[in-house]
């Protein structure tokens, strides 16, 4: 009767070790649209009808992608921009240019926090950091 | 850039179509530009057959984006999305082409900041044609379409 015991002990801890070692370690989409929103400038912020709708991109699935669209001009575009958003670190880039990197002070303490809901440590962000999905560098 | 690509190798017949009925010398990678700025090459609004931003009821429908309130956005049979709302792209702003404008990207791009294309935001031309690290989708574009001759 030990034995069957011991098998399950061993396979729970194995299990429990496991989830420790390799959690899931990607944001969610709702974590990713917050992320959007809060790179935008303040003028942007202000527009009205802000909304980040999400898109799928056949070529990556490492990254979250959301057009940002607003009321528009009678005949013009309702598009603010489309970024672009690291599933493993939150970071966020523009889904056009080159390697442009959002960057200003809510959206960094914003992925302070989500970087520490996630149990990322410095070390494994610097590891597994990317420069954007259209950055050739 | 293989999305870069793979939205030049979609999309060049039709936007040399539209940039030819732009005329006043608009490029067909001016166009691209445009569009693969609105759709982040071929996403976004795209996948409602919407290249260029198009709010309102368009011919295959309407999209209702996630603001509060929602904003109407057209949608078009996608197969051929990128001519049909090219088309009404090249109807709102043909009224603003002058002789020439094509070729000169950062006025072209100047002239559509001013007409509805990234409103408030007067960086939209720098940032169309910008070069280096950060460039821009009218020069990725470009840098693209060398490999499409």
């Amino acid at each position: 009767m030990k034995r069957p015991l011991i098998l399950l002990l061993a396979s729970l801890w194995a299990a429990s070790a496991s989830a420790v070692d390799h959690p899931d370690r990607t944001i969610t989409a709702d974590q990713a649209r917050a992320l959007v929103l809060a790179s935008l400038t303040p003028e942007q912020k202000r527009l009205p009808s802000l909304g980040a709708d999400p898109y799928k991109d056949p070529n990556t699935s490492k990254f979250l992608f959301f057009t940002v669209s607003w009321a528009g001009t009678p005949n013009g575009s309702v598009v603010v921009g489309n970024y672009a958003v690291d599933a493993h670190t939150g970071d966020v880039f523009s889904a056009t240019v080159g390697c442009e990197e959002e960057k200003n002070k809510n959206l960094r303490a914003l992925q302070t926090r989500i970087r520490a809901s996630l149990h990322l440590s410095q070390a494994e962000y610097q590891r597994l950091k990317t420069k954007g999905p259209l950055c050739e560098e | 850039m293989p999305n870069v690509n793979n939205f030049i190798t979609a999309h060049l017949g039709d936007a040399q179509t539209l940039a030819g009925s732009l005329g006043n010398g608009v490029t067909p990678a001016e166009v691209l530009a445009v569009a693969g700025n609105e759709t982040g090459y071929g996403g976004g609004f795209a996948q409602y057959g919407n290249f260029f931003g198009l709010h309102g009821a368009g011919p295959a429908g309407t999209y209702h984006t996630t603001g509060t309130p929602s904003v109407p956005v057209q949608m078009f049979p996608v197969s051929n999305g990128f001519l049909l709302s090219g088309q009404v792209f090249v109807n709102n702003v043909s009224p603003f082409m002058t002789p020439g404008l094509g070729g000169n990207p950062f006025a072209f791009f100047s002239v559509l900041n001013k007409h509805g294309y990234a409103t408030g935001n007067s960086g939209y031309p720098a940032y169309m044609v910008g070069t280096g690290k950060n460039r821009g989708p009218y020069t990725q574009v470009i840098a693209c379409m060398a490999g499409h001759t």
